[in-house]
């Protein structure tokens, strides 16, 4: 048992290594410059050299990008070394010609910064040859880098809308979305459980088989369409006062107190994303739930404990369910993972502001650090359900305790 | 031959072939359907398809004489039971307008366009793609893919040099150094090292296990969004290769469970004996066996596709915000709680679909369960 769990954990470090470094190489291929942005945040002008390089500094994008680099031979070892984004794909398109950089860099430190036309300068004068072998070369930098320096601060890094630490946004997010997905997957299970079982007892009564039928029904409907059902018809008083029960969208915002607080403050605006989310997974595991005890119930030890003069309920009570229980901690992984993709959808139609919410406005304002220490923080998080999903599992299944 | 093609015969019930059939039709048709032209007219020039609606033009109309983009300025966010302000019945909004007088029905029948466009395609190249990784991690698995250190090492390095080029070079042909490792990998599985035993062993099972697992880790929605906003112009052809590349660790999953199953029985082992390529052996004694849970896994794909297609339109991201679909038209519906039927009747659709493909996989599921038992 516990060499199966050490081996658990030690599958988990090169899994979370492998998304962080996905991660980061994605961060470098966004369509959108963030100093700019930035620039235009705080008001400054955009074309000025000093303040762009700056603020390229104060992120550290001047630093490599990686531990090392494989470049041509004729490349700088620190391509990110030259501040402006003009200057700098100009620099690339002449390295990429096949002009080596020892040449490149003597042009760019005697002419202005801006408007080089880099390539002319140097077609036009001969002493300057194009590359025709490439070479790749190894270039080590050592620890002072953006990759390291990322991991190091727990993928932090600056919102750049409100200039606040990315993870500090995240952190909060997560406070909202985990209280919301906590007591979704606690109803849905429970109420599972105790209907699932109502549902196999009855079975052939004809009412369950409405039940059923219904919770099958329910089981197609869109989550979003659902929800937007919902607000439109539950939230308003369009449709006659007496439909208008639950309160409108949107959180009442208590400047200056803990996340917490604010949660709490807001449960009765809660109540109708929550029972949302709970009606859609409470669908999917009732009908998970009745499958795999009918599948107990077929099993040859039922028929000995018949046999065995046993009522019907000590049998499903006392022997099958227990049984039937262990795909439910399957049920439960899966649960908590379709939750957190739900609650994206809930946190946009009621407002929350949660870690999906977030991620969305992040990805319209072009807030890179937040969206990628989002993606790091919510594989943690999915990571961490899926290993006590595992550790769950051995525990309740006798013979895998004992092999592992 | 044709009597095997017919769809009842896989267990799916007749009221649902023919509302696929149905739902098939609109999609493929939906502009002879509804179009604010004619199908075919006459103009001053002469006879063409698609011809716009003017006094000296005249020709055959539609059955819903919208498309999805025509704005009607009389009607704007009209229900389907008020009076409208229309000439005749035949133009009149039977599922009511929106905020800008653009038809319901009509977004709804263009809408099914993309639905199918993004659930056949995602289906069809997610499959394509975990077909063949199930076949490395699942057939091959662990020990049957071995190269002699030379090779490999060989293979390694063409692989690094043509990415290194593929990276560097700005030349339009620079694709093609990727044909080098590959085409090294063919010639050296099929002609050098045909049927060695051995050399390394390549774990492409764990690589691949690995990979899934990894894939797994962060939930479809977020990766989906991330991998989308990443792209500098919207699509719907990035859609249905990020949603495929989302959905094919299922369809291994599924395959290369069901291979493990029969990888060791004694007829594939006297056809590895008899001297068949593993190709050979996979294609013909493999997945003809195998393949049927890949089908129901399908089935549910299609749905999921056009479910998280949708909520990706409400959300708005992935395809162009111009576009109309089904998920585009609830987004629309959120911001006007009052037009009740903007947001019914493109859910229903939704609703319905994926409804019907749930069904179809359920009875795909029970068919196959019935012939395992005989």
């Amino acid at each position: 048992m516990k060499r199966y769990v050490i081996k658990r954990l030690l599958i988990i470090i090169p899994t979370l290594w492998i998304i962080s470094v996905i991660a980061f190489t994605l961060s470098k291929f966004v369509p959108q410059d963030q100093v700019s942005i930035l620039l235009e945040k705080r008001g400054v002008d955009n074309s000025s050299d000093v303040a762009y390089a700056n603020v390229y500094k104060d992120l550290g994008l001047d630093k490599p990008n990686f531990y090392f680099a494989i470049v041509p031979s004729h490349y700088p070892d620190n391509i990110n070394i030259i501040t402006h984004p003009v200057t700098k794909s100009e620099v690339l398109t002449a390295l990429k010609s096949g002009y080596h950089y020892n040449d490149i860099s003597e042009t760019i430190n005697n002419s202005n910064y801006i408007k080089l036309r880099l390539t002319e300068q140097l077609g036009g004068n001969k002493n300057f040859e194009k590359l025709r072998v490439w070479t790749p070369k190894l270039v080590w930098h050592g620890k002072d880098n953006q990759y390291h320096n990322w991991i190091i601060s727990f993928f932090n890094g600056v919102s750049i809308v409100d200039g606040k630490s990315a993870l500090v946004k995240v952190g909060k997010g997560l406070q909202w979305t985990l209280s919301i997905t906590l007591i979704d997957l606690i109803l849905s299970i429970i109420l599972a459980i105790i209907i699932g079982k109502y549902l196999v007892i009855n079975q052939h009564k004809k009412r369950v088989r409405w039940i059923s039928q219904l919770l099958y029904f329910i089981y197609s409907i869109p989550l979003f369409w659902m929800a937007t059902m919902f607000v439109i018809y539950l939230t308003t008083d369009d449709y006659g006062s007496f439909t208008n029960i639950f309160p409108s969208v949107g959180m009442n915002i208590y400047p200056g107190k803990s996340t917490l607080y604010q949660i709490i403050h807001n449960a009765h605006k809660l109540i109708l994303p929550i029972l949302c989310l709970t009606i859609h997974s409470l669908a999917y595991s009732t009908r998970f739930m009745r499958r795999s005890l009918i599948d107990e119930l077929q099993k040859p030890y039922i028929s000995t404990a018949y046999s065995k003069g046993l009522t019907s309920d000590q049998v499903i009570n006392k022997h099958a369910f227990r049984n039937a229980m262990m795909p439910m901690i399957t049920i439960f992984v899966t649960a908590a993972a379709n939750a957190f993709a739900g609650s994206l959808l809930l946190e946009v139609i009621f407002s929350i502001p949660g870690i999906g919410r977030l991620l969305l406005n992040s990805i319209y304002q072009a807030d890179w650090n937040v969206v990628f220490c989002i993606v790091v923080v919510i594989a943690c998080v999915t990571t961490v359900i899926y290993l006590i999903g595992d550790i769950l599992y051995t525990l309740a299944q006798p013979k895998l305790r004992y092999d592992a | 031959m044709m009597h095997k093609l017919r769809l009842e015969n896989w267990g799916i019930k007749k009221k649902h072939s023919r509302a696929l059939f149905i739902f098939m039709a609109i999609a493929i048709l939906h502009t002879f359907i509804a179009n604010d032209k004619y199908i075919i007219g006459t103009t001053d020039n002469g006879i063409g398809l698609f011809v716009p609606v003017a006094d000296n033009n005249s020709g055959l109309k539609t059955i819903i004489p919208y498309s999805e983009k025509s704005i009607d300025k009389k009607n704007r966010s009209v229900s389907p039971f008020d009076s409208q302000d229309v000439s005749s019945l035949y133009y009149r909004h039977w599922l009511g307008t929106d905020t800008i007088g653009r038809d319901v029905l009509a977004g709804i029948i263009h809408g099914s366009a993309v639905a199918l466009k993004v659930g056949l395609f995602t289906t069809i190249i997610a499959l394509i793609i975990g077909i063949f990784f199930g076949f490395l991690s699942g057939y091959l698995g662990d020990h049957s893919c071995r190269m002699s250190i030379t090779a490999l090492i060989l293979f390694c390095i063409a692989l690094f040099l043509s990415i290194f080029y593929i990276y560097y070079s700005i030349s339009a042909w620079k694709w093609l150094l990727l044909i080098i490792p590959i085409a090294f990998l063919i010639i050296y599985f099929r002609f050098v090292n045909y049927r060695v035993y051995k050399g390394i062993a390549i774990p492409l099972d764990i690589i691949i296990l690995r990979t899934i697992e990894t894939l797994r880790s962060i939930p479809s929605v977020f990766l989906l969004l991330v991998l989308l906003a990443l792209f500098s112009s919207p699509s719907i052809w990035n859609v249905v290769i990020v949603i495929a590349f989302l959905r094919w660790p299922t369809v291994t999953r599924h395959l290369r469970a069901e291979i493990l199953k029969i990888r060791n029985e004694d007829y594939i082992t006297s056809a590895k004996a008899s001297g068949l390529s593993h190709f050979t052996i996979f294609k013909n004694y493999i997945l003809p066996l195998t393949i049927s849970p890949v089908i129901i896994v399908s089935a549910f794909g299609f749905a999921s596709a056009i479910l998280l297609e949708s909520s990706l339109s409400f959300l708005g991201i992935g395809i162009p915000l111009d576009q109309v679909s089904w998920g585009s038209m609830l987004r629309d519906a959120r911001l006007n709680l009052s037009s009740w039927w903007m947001a019914l009747f493109p859910g229903l659709m939704i609703y319905f679909i994926i409804l019907l493909f749930n069904n179809i996989g359920d009875s795909l599921t029970n068919r196959i369960q019935k012939l395992s038992n005989q």
